[in-house]
């Protein structure tokens, strides 16, 4: 019987401390990241992109060969998760030696993630910062609170481009867009007209930031820098600008631009497949998507797979210059924790500016951010893609631009339900704009 | 006595260590924190503000019509979910033919995941290439298209039947039980006074099941308050917040704002609407008891 209790005891005990131990990190990881007996360093790296699963193909046996001793684990997740899981990693102090990061979650991550500057000159030498495209890195050191680089810059994207299907043009006699407004509405009218079964322009209109922008970026169209004057309080976001977005908004509805079926689409798998099973003629997005349409990465095994495809920016609806929504949306940052810098930093080097780098920005087709890396427009798919890519690049560089968000998330978040608020729910324009103001107060 | 008493105590150690460290622990925290300002994940940048957070949710118009949301989902929920579950384990009583298989297709959806459930009506009412929309096209039945998910007025209504759909079946397990608490004699002497299976049903099943009835209001009330797998993989709480709901605008002010201080808030206030609530279900149906019952 004394035996009998005394075992309940001790076993109380072990679970005690089984139950709290299991709690802690282990220093399993940490071995393994040593490289435990075979000498090599293991980084690990966590990203977004579907298309980042290309690096086992492409970029990594590039590193390989350049840094033999290095070995990179890599985990991809879809968007909204990965970010949900950098949050919890970041906090518990668990996060990826080296992340994929973009200029609207530098503030949020910053405290967690190095500077890079000081880094990047003893492991690359002093005249590292000439190897990017001019104002990038500058740009870039203006979003983090301490004036340091959070991200090495890999590629710049923009908004909005237009990409359309010229096969199902083709087929039903409906001439490609052109990017202008009137344009545009023809041909979403024509669309409708021959096939009703065919959505002319996919729209993410149901993610409520996609929206979001998109309106920031016609504010932005009717007076240029009033989004970034009403975040600072030099304007007012129920200025006419704002209002007259709404309108433009409006207006494309009614032109059957951002049709009803929209507003049931995300970004992705939504609009993604519908324009890659041929379920729309057209989709207006970022620019990101060139290398998956033009380069057809991503058409290979779909119903579009041999399709023709082109791309077209879309112009100021009022027919005045347009302005872009530019950002350097891809890069890498390297982990406080990580303990093995220079070697991240090593690697940081090759996929920005290296042949591995060169091995991404041929597959995504963006707009890289450093000087030596070029995109082979032999690559893309079809005469269509060659006619209208450069066309598209171009306007990226050579038009005026502007951030794609305020750089506040709980902003950003306000603008883009304040927006569906009044697409869906018919809530007023003005009081609409006075939440959005009141937000943008708040948060100042 | 005294070694006896010691002994008692190591034996409930590991449950109240377990109790403090992931209940007690997390509550006072967040109870602590839901009084700061507190941006990001560093808890040592969070800067004392009283009621600053409490305030900014009273006004929050979108705050207020997450807790609407939640009521008018809440109603709807337990009304058919106790009816249906109910109605159903009536019916399973009767031990028709092949009522063994259908109790196990009632409760199949509430072992399913909730991810799985979520999916599968979203692509049922996907406007665009959903199958219900596909089926109504085929069916000659076009009008009665609608966006579904991507409409606010019929959102709710998209995952409501989602809801209910996984949850019913619970019903059965809970009523089971209660019915087989209520004495054949009562049913056969209603039947001998002439009384249909109706009149049994409202006069008999449903007074005597009281208790039953008190606790699944307690659980749906509360599986209601902390809503958040299908309206997240369904909708995340859109279009227009017509289907945001206090755990995802939680969820959405910590992960994406990293506004940890109001959302520590608002899980508080879950807390004391989940404790009022309960509260006032055991107040008004005189905590479950029969009248008379100590």
């Amino acid at each position: 019987m004394k035996k009998c209790r005394i075992l309940s005891v001790l076993l109380c005990a072990a679970m005690l401390v089984t139950g709290l131990a299991a709690c802690g990190k282990s220093d399993g990881d940490k071995a393994q990241k040593d490289g435990g007996g075979d000498g090599k360093i293991k980084l690990t790296f966590m990203g977004w992109q579907p298309e980042l699963q290309m690096m086992n193909d492409k970029m990594l046996p590039v590193v390989k060969e350049k840094y033999p001793d290095i070995e990179i684990q890599v985990e991809i997740l879809e968007w909204f998760d990965y970010w949900d899981k950098l949050t919890i990693d970041s906090a518990a102090g668990d996060a990826a030696d080296i992340v994929a990061m973009d200029v609207d979650h530098i503030a949020t991550f910053e405290d967690y993630y190095m500077g890079l500057d000081d880094l990047a000159k003893d492991v690359l030498g002093d005249g590292w910062e000439d190897q990017y495209n001019d104002g990038i890195l500058d740009d870039l050191r203006g979003v983090s609170s301490d004036g340091t680089l959070k991200m090495m810059p890999s590629d710049v994207t923009g908004l909005w481009y237009i990409f359309y299907n010229k096969t199902i043009c083709d087929k039903l006699g409906v001439e490609p867009p052109n990017g202008e407004y009137e344009d545009l509405a023809r041909f979403a009218a024509e669309i409708k007209e021959k096939d009703s079964s065919i959505l002319p322009v996919a729209f993410a209109a149901k993610e409520d930031v996609n929206l979001g922008y998109f309106y920031l970026w016609l504010a932005t169209n009717n007076q240029q820098g009033i989004v970034q004057d009403a975040v600072e309080g030099k304007a007012s976001f129920t200025d006419d600008a704002f209002v007259k977005a709404f309108d433009q908004l409006q207006r494309m509805y009614d032109d059957g631009i951002l049709a009803e079926e929209n507003f049931g689409l995300d970004a992705y798998p939504g609009c993604d497949e519908a324009l890659k099973n041929g379920n729309c003629a057209a989709y207006l997005t970022g620019e990101w998507y060139l290398g998956n349409y033009l380069m057809g990465t991503s058409l290979k095994g779909t119903p579009t797979e041999n399709d023709e495809m082109g791309v077209v920016t879309m112009r100021n609806v009022q027919g005045a210059e347009t302005c872009m929504q530019k950002y350097t949306s891809f890069g890498y940052a390297i982990s406080n924790e990580c303990e093995h810098k220079e070697e991240a930093m090593k690697i940081l080097e090759e996929w920005t500016q290296g042949e591995a780098a060169n091995e991404w920005m041929n597959y995504m087709a963006c707009v890289p951010a450093a000087k030596s890396v070029s995109i082979d427009v032999g690559n893309m798919k079809s005469e269509e893609a060659k006619k209208t890519y450069q066309k598209a690049l171009d306007d990226l560089n050579q038009n005026p631009s502007v951030l794609r968000s305020t750089l506040n998330i709980e902003l950003d978040n306000k603008i883009g339900e304040a927006v569906v608020s009044v697409m869906r729910s018919g809530l007023d324009v003005d009081e609409a704009l006075k939440q959005i103001q009141d937000t943008a107060d708040a948060v100042r | 006595m005294r070694k006896n008493k010691w002994n008692s105590y190591l034996y409930i150690l590991p449950a109240v260590a377990f109790v403090s460290v992931f209940l007690i622990y997390p509550i006072l925290f967040n109870l602590i924190s839901s009084f700061t300002k507190w941006k990001g994940l560093n808890f040592s940048a969070a800067e004392f503000v009283g009621l600053q957070n409490y305030a900014a949710l009273w006004k929050d118009t979108v705050f207020r019509n997450d807790l609407k949301n939640c009521i008018f989902f809440m109603v709807l929920t337990l009304f058919f979910q106790m009816s249906i579950g109910l109605l159903l384990t009536v019916l399973l009583n009767m031990k028709l033919a092949g009522h063994r298989f259908l109790e196990t297709v009632y409760f199949f959806p509430v072992v399913l995941s909730s991810v799985v459930i979520g999916y599968t009506f979203s692509h049922i009412f996907e406007p665009n290439f959903g199958a219900l929309n596909t089926f109504l096209q085929s069916a000659g039945l076009s009008n009665l298209k609608r966006m579904w998910i991507g409409d606010p007025k019929y959102a709710i209504y998209a995952i409501l039947i989602a809801n209910i759909y996984q949850w019913a079946g619970m019903g059965i397990i809970y009523y089971r039980a209660g019915l087989a608490g209520i004495s054949k004699d009562i049913y056969d002497a209603a039947k001998i006074d002439g009384a249909g299976f109706w009149q049994s049903f409202f006069k008999i099943t449903i007074p005597l099941l009281k208790n039953i009835h008190v606790i699944i209001l307690l659980m749906g009330t509360i599986g209601c308050l902390k809503f958040f797998d299908l309206a997240y993989i369904m909708t995340s709480g859109g279009p227009a917040n017509s289907t945001e709901f206090p755990l995802l605008y939680l969820y959405r002010k910590f992960m994406r704002e990293s506004n940890s201080g109001l959302a520590s808030a608002v899980a508080i206030i879950i807390i004391i609407l989940a404790t009022l609530m309960s509260a006032g279900i055991l107040k008004i149906t005189g905590n479950g008891k029969e009248e008379g019952e100590l």
